[in-house]
């Protein structure tokens, strides 16, 4: 059970801590995650959805492991060239690469909790109950905390939407 | 909880930010781990109580997913209506209804404008020759996401008065972000008069669906100066502002606009435009941005000037 569980989220783990810790180096941390739901599996009982249990264990690993290491100040190259799946194409994505790595850095000056939820509503797509779940706020905080966040979320000056605009004409 | 367009943008790209994927070689030494403490916890799991606990979370599995399912296959997997949109003044502006999310709560209230269950795009207000409107658009697609992902979606727009026709949008349908099958980020190609256009929309070269939208009349312009506002918007006692794009790299801190009634000259308003921004399009074209009011107190036609350039505008009461 725990294998299947693993092969099934060990990448959306991952994908969590890189974003999360700001480190691509969290191997150990997506092993530790796993082991800790091998222990808690027989308390699990399907109380919550899996997906939703194992983000909040690896949360609390993360926050536990809260190193003093230099954090990424930006997305390496070679993480970029990973070209999602059935998500965007290529050329597209080249596009977007100078605004995905704005709002990696937009979310990363951002305050604890705004950053929290932009991370997990935001990029892990977790539904605004998942969400709530493994913070531990109610939906309504959840859905106000990520509006004014969004809200807060500044990509560029005020050009970038005109300039956007005309660019994809 | 709605989200602007903007909002809705930020969004996107945060839900499209690289998928990072543990190295296989990595992922195969975390299972090694795995197993050796898995073999280490068996020789104190109690089977029975396991049994008896994995039988009520898959009942509550099913209790759970199979309302689900059933509202989800409650989607029209094939719909085949399409207005029959032909003779001209028979068309209708199509509705607009709610998009709902994965889990069934609302996303957008009454925003998406198409066929409920089928087709639709987040709505906007489209203005002849301007392509700020159109420019982000969403496409939400419903059906056999076989049949939809990665597929080609055309869009060819009929104007009801001319019957002219062009092709307002081409793309490549992805993956969903809420509770439809497919969705595409794209922009739509201005359209080029005002009126009534018909929009059909055909995926993987099949025939899809039709939609119909109003256009407004083209923004009050002169040959340097755009206001961002329809012909058809200009009415008497616009309170609110009006923002003014001027050509080129403008240094002052404030333009006059003029406006006068055309059959009484002597009934002349000054309207003082505030700098703004600088505005630089990916053509490489700088505008500058003003701010002002154009809060005019008759019906009629009125002649507006900027920078010594006229243009007459028929104002509504």
């Amino acid at each position: 059970m725990i294998e299947d569980l693993f092969r099934k989220y060990n990448s959306y783990i991952y994908h969590f801590l890189v974003y999360y810790t700001q480190s691509t180096d969290v191997e150990d941390l997506v092993q530790e995650c796993f082991l800790k739901a091998l222990k808690g599996i027989q308390q699990f009982e399907g109380k919550a959805d899996s997906k939703t249990w194992l983000v909040s264990i690896a949360r609390r690993i993360a926050i536990d492991h809260h190193r003093k290491k230099q954090k990424l100040p930006q997305l390496p190259d070679k993480l970029l060239q990973i070209i999602p799946s059935n998500q965007l194409h290529l050329e597209e994505y080249l596009i977007r690469k100078e605004e995905i790595q704005q709002i990696y850095k937009a979310i990363n000056e951002m305050k604890k909790k705004d950053r929290e939820v932009l991370i997990l509503r935001g990029i892990m797509d977790l539904s605004v109950s998942e969400t709530a779940e493994v913070l531990g706020w109610t939906k309504h905080k959840v859905n106000l905390t990520f509006h004014r966040a969004l809200k807060k979320l500044q990509l560029q000056s005020k050009e970038w939407k005109e300039e956007r605009d005309y660019g994809v004409q | 909880m709605e989200f602007n367009k903007e909002d809705e943008y930020k969004l996107f790209l945060l839900r499209s930010m690289p998928k990072q994927q543990l190295p296989p070689v990595q992922q195969e030494k975390i299972l090694h781990q795995l197993r050796l403490a898995a073999r280490e916890n068996k020789r104190i799991l109690d089977y029975g109580s396991l049994l008896k606990k994995l039988t009520i979370a898959s009942a509550m599995f099913l209790v759970i997913f199979i309302p689900i399912l059933l509202i989800v296959s409650h989607h029209p997997a094939n719909p085949s209506h399409t207005p029959k949109l032909i003779r001209k003044g028979y068309w209708h502006v199509s509705p607009t209804f709610d998009l709902l999310g994965r889990d069934g709560s609302i996303v957008y209230k009454n925003r998406v404008r198409g066929i409920k269950g089928k087709i639709g795009f987040l709505d906007a207000e489209f203005i002849a020759n301007d392509p700020r409107a159109g420019s982000k658009m969403f496409w939400y697609v419903w059906g056999n996401p076989e049949k939809l992902l990665n597929k080609e979606l055309k869009a060819i727009a009929t104007h009801e008065e001319t019957g002219e026709k062009f092709v307002v949008d081409e793309t490549e349908l992805q993956g969903p972000i809420y509770g439809e099958d497919a969705s595409a980020l794209t922009s739509f190609k201005p359209f080029p008069k005002k009126g009534l256009w018909k929009i059909d929309v055909s995926i993987d070269g099949r025939s899809y669906g039709s939609i119909v939208v109003n256009v407004k009349a083209p923004n009050i312009a002169t040959d340097n100066a755009e206001f961002i506002l329809s012909r058809d918007d200009m009415r008497t006692g616009l309170t609110s502002d009006v923002h003014l794009e001027v050509k080129g790299d403008r240094k002052e801190k404030t333009i006059p606009v003029e406006a006068s009634l055309l059959n009484n000259k002597s009934h002349q308003i000054r309207f003082p435009f505030i700098l703004e921004s600088r505005i630089h399009y990916a053509t490489g074209e700088i505008r500058t941005g003003y701010t002002g009011k154009l809060n005019l107190d008759k019906p009629g036609k009125w002649k507006i000037t900027v920078f010594g350039e006229s243009t007459v505008v028929d104002v509504q009461r």
